[in-house]
């Protein structure tokens, strides 16, 4: 990364050890100031809620063909039956279950891998700096779907393997946005001190630099959640995400293609769904964002 | 046809071609027998590795007896060379040394009504009416741009809007496109059966009750319906509709599922209740194979079984593929789920797979009673000798279900109201375009 | 230029690096060419298949073939296509203007639309606007791109019965023409990316209007458009530079699938087509080249900083 991009990401660094003492106003206050975040959050509790109650709330099995195929909606089957005959409600609530899996997996992976580059690459600097982050230049510059098609395909296709392949080219950008705050306050003198006394570097790393690298990490994870689950959905388009018949909203759409002219409720639905959570996730990434970086005045 | 005459003698083995005179190739050459010599040596060379070869192989030596003359002599009798030449692939006759000028990956140069103009490949193919074709007055057209658009729904919109007059569509947009003032939908039966190749090398689909109990657990018309959106005829072996080397679909067994019938083979090949697992593979490039795995997944849960289906990207689909005839069973996968496009003859879709020696066993498949069968039916020459054979040895393979065979689905071309005169052909190739017109 | 050198050094072993990458990657994809041309119903013999294998020098040991291939690069020589035995470099070069072109004026549409909502955004006092200009941003930037790209085609033809003519034709040929091809492909690359720009306008210009020779400029007495203008934007525009660079990627990636639904002939399709088909040279090719712009990209970006902000300088 240039000097640039480095000093750009001072300053959070610098207004936050000023600022943390003001941090505990209260949660209420907040939310009332961002409508954005309560909109959001919303959203995305209402989704952990389907997938984690996904066994009790779906009326029926989502991969069973037990009924005709492309039913319109009715008693039975609240939003009809798939091209299968599966029940389409079902589907939606456990699509849920995926999606999640997908965001969580895949960002954990980014988050362990790209994070903990980053700030080791900070922390150190030097040749162990350029190392690390030119390696996540590489991995950068490869077109995303094209590596996580590459790893997909290599490993089996599968849904866990299509999300370590969305881990690993995600983590590049965690690694960046760690690193520069990791550079802003490692020359600080109180981190000099630290280490004069003793403390073991990883102590260091972890008490002082990850909570000043923890607002731009939580903002981006809200970011790239909403991503994981639209490279799923792409990945299922390609045939290399989750495998039939599990029902994920990108498999769903995927298959409903051939449909859409016939029966565009099964295509519509599970795009909404997506739609919806990713908007959910994105609105808390903004209003998080907002709401953490005190450089922003809302006006 | 290039040939205006030919006869068979000494047993069978010998072919004399008497060839067309006159006939020009897209360069204005002349075409004569070194023509013909020339390629068909081509695709016997191990060199080109043309994945076709097997289809020529009898071919021993190739003689020119005289400009417009070709004599072939076999190594045995082989009745299906004709449907071999006529099959369309790896069959076209160049001018000799063409190979070594021009690279025929993107290039072509041959005596058909239409010449190739451009191929920018993943994007279109342009032809252009070759004036000198042999068949005066055809071709008809002027030209034709085959436009490479892998998305259906871009394709049915392209046809709606005018942009093009002729698009290969399925089933749903068939239905769709039917009403559609300006276009209209022709649909044919094409020589290809959706089926699913079994590894027998293993338990327990190594026994064939075991396979014909699974089999028989799955409705016929459920999975034409889920996969092809109801377009399609059940099938045995040999695709249904073609010739009459067929067996008649409504004599097809398991056409409709019998899950007690199936429970009790099941329980006398010693599983009873099942509680074994399968794996089946398909590819998702292919959305009617994968949804006719998931109708068998489901549809054999009923017995007890547990399947699983796993997608495969097309490549690696095809690497297990290969594996699995290449180690005689050993890795590669259990079950397959595919299709048998056009075979010259019928002996194409039974011995190469079926006989002990074929060259695409599955796991080592042996009948020693079907062997000697395959063996004759594909060396004689008397028709309804060979048919009775084929349907004898097709009752046979749909019991013992080396294979599970599924239908064959309906070919759906639409184009414009503009365009005359085209009609289909059973292959599913275009080539009776050469006898259309645009009309107003 | 001393930092020139430097950097471009590091440019150069990140390259280094994409090229291993990619070359051990294409051949650990399972399947390669010769599976690709017998398909399911064509036979090779044992034969033929080493044949094949030792004509396109897939016989030879890896580090060999990386080393030959990496020689060859630099002098120029991509390889050629195992499907159509076509030089690479002049496919990819027939190729990568359509792509570029398609990044361009989506880069271009995205920030005409998206730079001014942003500045709305950060300015109004209405929350209720800011509210909707950041759902409605965001919702473009949820829904699927291939899911867009498929509305966008179903409703031309069927709600207005346009589409553009099909067989692609390169701008300066026919630049009407080539806009209206272009046009749908824009519209649902854009959607995504304008999210993105709204946002980081919005946000950039909040910190930047925040900041004290603001508020010195405007106790000066100059008009605030003139502030507005003159001093935010263009400090606002460094991060948004920067986002639109790192968002390369994100184009780069989302073109490969525009390109296939929409039958474009770009670079994104033709490499998307090569790992398919297991064309080694193509895809190689492809992504170092992908790997090039990007690199080329970033350094371009940075270089743009110091127009946009003369506090900032390279040692």
């Amino acid at each position: 990364m240039s000097r640039v991009e480095a000093e750009l990401q001072e300053s959070p660094g610098r207004s936050f050890a000023r600022v943390r003492a003001r941090r505990s106003v209260g949660l209420g206050r907040l939310l009332q100031r961002s409508p954005v975040v309560i909109i959001g959050g919303t959203l995305i509790i209402v989704v952990v809620l389907l997938a984690l109650g996904a066994q009790i709330i779906a009326p029926q099995s989502p991969v069973s063909q037990t009924a005709p195929p492309l039913l319109r909606p009715g008693h039975e089957h609240l939003a009809g039956t798939d091209e299968l005959g599966r029940d389409e409600f079902s589907r939606l609530i456990y699509g849920a279950r995926v999606s999640l899996y997908v965001g969580v997996l895949a960002v954990s992976i980014a988050l362990a891998l790209g994070a903990t580059s980053g700030i080791i690459a900070g922390f150190y600097g030097g040749w162990v700096d350029n190392i690390l982050m030119r390696t996540m230049d590489i991995l950068f510059s490869l077109p995303a779907i094209v590596l996580a098609i590459a790893i997909t395909s290599i490993l089996k296709p599968s849904l866990t393997n299509a999300m370590i392949a969305i881990g690993i080219v995600y983590a590049p950008t965690f690694a960046r946005i760690a690193r520069g705050p990791t550079l802003a306050i490692v020359n600080l003198a109180y981190i000099e001190a630290a280490r004069a006394v003793g403390i073991p570097n990883w102590k260091i790393m972890l008490r002082h630099v990850l909570p000043n690298v923890s607002a731009p990490l939580i903002v981006q994870t809200t970011v790239s959640l909403s991503t994981a689950i639209l490279t799923e959905a792409a990945l299922s388009f390609l045939g290399l995400g989750t495998q039939p018949p599990t029902a994920s909203w990108g498999l769903m759409l995927s298959a409903a293609r051939q449909y859409m002219l016939i029966d565009p409720w099964i295509a519509v639905l599970p795009g909404a769904a997506i739609a919806l959570t990713v908007l959910g996730f994105n609105l808390l990434g903004d209003g998080l964002r907002d709401l953490l970086d005190p450089r922003i005045r809302t006006m | 046809m290039l040939a205006q005459k030919w006869e068979l003698s000494n047993g069978g083995k010998t072919y004399v071609f008497h060839l067309r005179p006159n006939v020009k190739f897209h360069n204005g050459q002349t075409m004569t027998a070194e023509d013909v010599k020339y390629s068909v040596e081509r695709v016997l060379d191990p060199k080109s590795a043309s994945p076709w070869r097997s289809w020529f192989d009898t071919i021993e030596e190739i003689k020119v007896v005289d400009p417009l003359t070709v004599q072939m002599n076999l190594n045995a009798p082989y009745p299906g060379l004709l449907g071999s030449f006529a099959g369309m692939r790896a069959s076209g006759i160049v001018p000799k040394g063409l190979a070594e000028r021009e690279n025929l990956k993107i290039k072509a140069i041959g005596t058909g009504p239409f010449k190739l103009v451009e191929y920018v490949p993943q994007d279109h193919i342009t032809y252009a009416r070759h004036p000198d074709y042999w068949d005066q007055p055809l071709p008809y057209l002027d030209g034709m741009t085959f436009k490479i658009l892998t998305e259906e729904t871009a394709r049915v919109a392209a046809l709606r809007a005018g942009q093009i007059q002729y698009a290969y569509v399925n089933a749903q947009d068939a239905q769709q496109l039917s009403g559609v003032p300006g276009i209209k939908v022709l649909k044919n039966l094409v020589a290809s059966v959706t089926l699913q190749y079994i590894n027998v090398s293993k338990k327990p689909l190594s026994d064939w009750r075991v396979r014909k109990a699974l089999r028989m657990a799955v409705d016929t018309n459920e999975v034409i319906q889920k996969a092809v959106f109801g377009a399609a005829v059940p099938s045995g072996p040999i695709p249904s509709g073609y010739g009459d080397w067929y067996l008649d679909p409504k004599t097809l067994p398991y056409v409709k599922p019998d899950i007690e019938g199936a429970k009790k083979l099941l329980a006398e090949a010693g599983y009873p209740g099942g509680g074994f697992k399968i794996e089946i593979k398909c590819s998702p490039q292919y959305p009617a194979f994968v949804a006719t795995a998931l109708v068998v997944q489901d549809s054999v849960k009923k017995l007890g079984v547990d399947a699983q289906v796993v997608q495969q990207e097309w490549g690696a689909f095809v690497a297990d593929n290969a594996t699995v005839v290449k180690s005689g069973g050993k890795e590669g996968g259990e079950i397959f789920t595919s299709g048998n496009s056009f075979r010259p003859d019928p002996d194409g879709y039974i011995y190469p797979y079926f006989h002990t020696r074929g060259s695409v066993n599955y796991g080592q498949y042996s009948n020693p009673k079907l062997d000697p069968l395959m063996q004759q039916a594909r060396s004689i020459f008397n028709h309804d000798q060979r048919r009775s054979l084929y349907i004898q040895i097709q009752r046979t393979l749909l019991d013992e279900s080396p294979n599970w065979w599924w239908y064959v689905p309906y070919n759906f071309e639409a184009t414009s109201t503009r365009v005359q005169g085209y009609s289909q052909s059973f292959t599913g190739r275009r080539f009776l375009l050469k006898r259309a017109w645009l009309g107003s | 230029m001393r930092y020139l050198l430097r950097r471009l050094l590091w440019m150069g072993a990140a390259l280094l690096g994409v090229s291993a990458l990619i070359f051990i990657l294409v051949r650990l994809l399972p399947g390669n060419i010769i599976d690709i041309i017998a398909g399911t119903e064509g036979q090779l013999s044992r034969s033929q298949r080493l044949e094949i294998l030792h004509s396109f020098g897939l016989d030879r040991p890896w580090p060999v073939q990386y080393a030959l291939w990496v020689w060859s690069m630099l002098h120029g020589n991509f390889g050629w296509s195992f499907r159509t035995s076509q030089p690479v470099a002049g496919l990819l070069v027939s190729r990568l203007p359509t792509t570029v072109e398609l990044a361009a004026l989506t880069v271009a549409l995205v920030t005409l639309v998206g730079l001014p909502l942003g500045i709305l955004a950060s300015i109004t006092r209405s929350a209720r606007l800011k509210l909707a200009v950041q759902i409605v941003g965001l919702l473009g930037l949820s829904i699927p791109n291939f899911w867009i790209a498929i509305v966008l085609i179903i409703v031309a033809s069927f709600a207005f019965h346009w589409l553009p003519a099909l067989i692609f034709v390169p701008p300066w040929q026919d630049p009407w023409v080539n806009l209206q091809q272009m046009f749908l492909p824009i519209l649902s690359l854009a959607l995504g990316l304008a999210a993105v720009v709204v946002r980081m306008t919005r946000s950039s210009m909040l910190e930047v209007l925040g900041q004290e020779y603001v508020k010195v400029a405007r106790a000066k007495g100059l008009g605030s458009r003139v502030v507005l203008l003159r001093h935010a934007l263009r400090n606002a525009l460094i991060p948004i530079v920067t986002v639109l660079g790192l968002q390369m990627g994100f184009l780069l990636g989302g073109v490969v699938i525009t390109e296939q639904i929409f039958g474009l002939p770009g670079l994104g399709w033709t490499l998307l087509n090569g790992v398919y088909q297991r064309d080694y040279p193509v895809v190689q090719g492809a992504v170092m080249l992908f790997a090039i712009t990007f690199v080329v990209t970033n350094l371009i970006v940075d270089l743009i900083y110091t127009t946009l902000d003369p506090r900032i300088r390279y040692e």
